[in-house]
């Protein structure tokens, strides 16, 4: 019996709902396998993305600069004056040799930190970022054939912030602390009162689990307690810079601002588990 | 059949050039997001069966290069495409006002789901991103939706010139 028209598209309709539900179903319980098709896409995708976007960034930071020239003549002759005079102390600190310090001073730092025993230290590069407001994600120019993992600790100096979720052949998916999704176990450094540090996809992320009748200070620090196999104990995790107390609550609201600005990440380490690195 | 490797293509360019270059110019304030405007163009003017695997190619290349829950987007655009199928039947689709109107109803549609499911998902609540984040993105989508309407339709004749030629 041949369908109608109408029920032809109902029919269409129907399957490719019930297909896509069941992807998504499928994918919500097995979160962190990439598939291949998924990892094709990154390794074409995200290095062109990564490098339509910084030619972009050179482009309108040029053309920012010209807009604000234009119509400032008189102040440019005078500038040009003192310009001779600072000519010489501006030898050799160029906008790129500029940016290139400041990458070794932050290279420097990354290698200069302590890695934590039984953890070797990849320092990578950040090559994207996520745009939805309801996650918080980074891609970073390291991926399974560079040992890169599921799980693994990312770190600035000896702040942690975040574990890789995903990773391609060249390419690794990093979860940051402040994504909702986020939970990791925290200690209050001044009276070692355990927490669970979670993400709010916004700026500060909130430390659980601490009980109302307990002294705390806003500035306190708190670091990763060791507690869970994920990460090494012992790294800044942020501080404490809001507290709320409602009386009916067992636990109080805290509020903790990460060590490091994740907005701006260019580089980042990952701490390897050593007897990873060393198959 | 080489419209659909084509609508492949298609869809993947269009989150490409979404991500990168429409997010820099933006300078990551909003998210503008055309391809769900491409999503409720496949439901007014095209074929069910291209429209919606293209809704559904779109959904899975934002889902792998803006990293949400693999999925949710392809499931979404699914959704949306096949409410602007059926809302098409009652509703004049050539109105600009109405094109409008309903763009920014999908927009704030698809701001509730997404906030919905990660509260599901989390006891984080973001509610306050539905005034942030998808109420902005929903009017400046709703204005621009004539003008990639357009876009869209030339862009589709394109597709199907190549096609026969």
């Amino acid at each position: 019996m041949l369908l109608t028209k109408k029920k032809l598209k109902l029919l269409v309709v129907v399957s490719l709902v019930s297909l896509s539900l069941s992807i998504f179903l499928y994918r919500i319980f097995r979160p962190f396998e990439t598939s291949d098709l998924r990892k094709v896409i990154w390794e074409v995708v995200l290095p062109a993305e990564y490098l339509v976007k910084s030619s972009l960034s050179s482009l309108i930071d040029s053309w920012n600069r010209y807009v604000l020239l234009v119509g400032r003549e008189d102040e440019n002759q005078r500038l040009r004056k003192e310009n001779v005079h600072l000519k010489d102390q501006l030898i050799g600190l160029t906008g790129q040799n500029r940016e290139m310090q400041l990458e070794t001073r932050r290279l420097h730092k990354l290698l200069g930190m302590n890695v934590p025993t039984n953890y070797a230290a990849i320092t990578a590069r950040v090559i994207s970022r996520d745009k939805l407001p309801v996650s918080r994600n980074i891609v970073i120019d390291r991926g399974s054939e560079h040992g890169m993992k599921a799980g693994m600790p990312v770190v600035v100096e000896a702040s942690l912030v975040g574990r890789i979720t995903e990773t391609s052949w060249n390419l690794s998916r990093v979860m940051l602390i402040t994504d909702r999704l986020s939970r990791v176990d925290a200690v209050i450094q001044e009276n070692r009162l355990p927490g669970i540090l979670q993400g709010t996809s916004s700026a500060d992320c909130i430390l659980k689990y601490i009980p109302q009748n307990e002294e705390i200070k806003e500035g306190d620090a708190v670091f990763t307690s060791g507690l869970s196999v994920s990460f090494p104990k012992g790294l800044l995790l942020g501080r404490i810079n809001r507290m709320g107390s409602h009386s009916n609550d067992l636990f109080r609201e805290i509020s903790v601002k990460p060590a490091v600005d994740l907005a701006r990440l260019e580089e980042v380490t990952v701490l390897m588990p050593l007897a990873v690195s060393k198959k | 059949m080489i419209a659909y490797p084509l609508l492949a293509i298609y869809a993947l360019g269009l989150i490409l050039l979404q991500v990168s270059f429409l997010d820099s110019m933006a300078a990551g304030i909003i998210d503008l997001e055309i391809s769900l405007v491409l999503v409720i163009y496949a439901g007014f003017r095209m074929n069910v069966v291209r429209g919606g695997i293209l809704s559904y190619l779109l959904g899975f290349f934002y889902d792998t290069l803006v990293g949400a829950v693999p999925g949710m987007h392809g499931l979404l655009y699914v959704l949306i495409f096949a409410f602007s199928l059926f809302a098409s039947r009652e509703i004049n689709v050539n109105a600009t006002a109405i094109l409008m109107l309903f763009v920014f109803t999908c927009a704030i549609i698809k701001g509730v789901l997404v906030l919905a499911y990660s509260s599901l998902a989390t006891d984080v609540v973001l509610w306050n991103d539905i005034w942030v984040t998808y109420f902005p993105q929903g009017v400046i989508l709703a204005v621009i939706s004539p003008l990639l309407f357009r876009l869209f339709c030339r862009s589709e004749v394109l597709l199907n010139h190549e096609r026969q030629g």
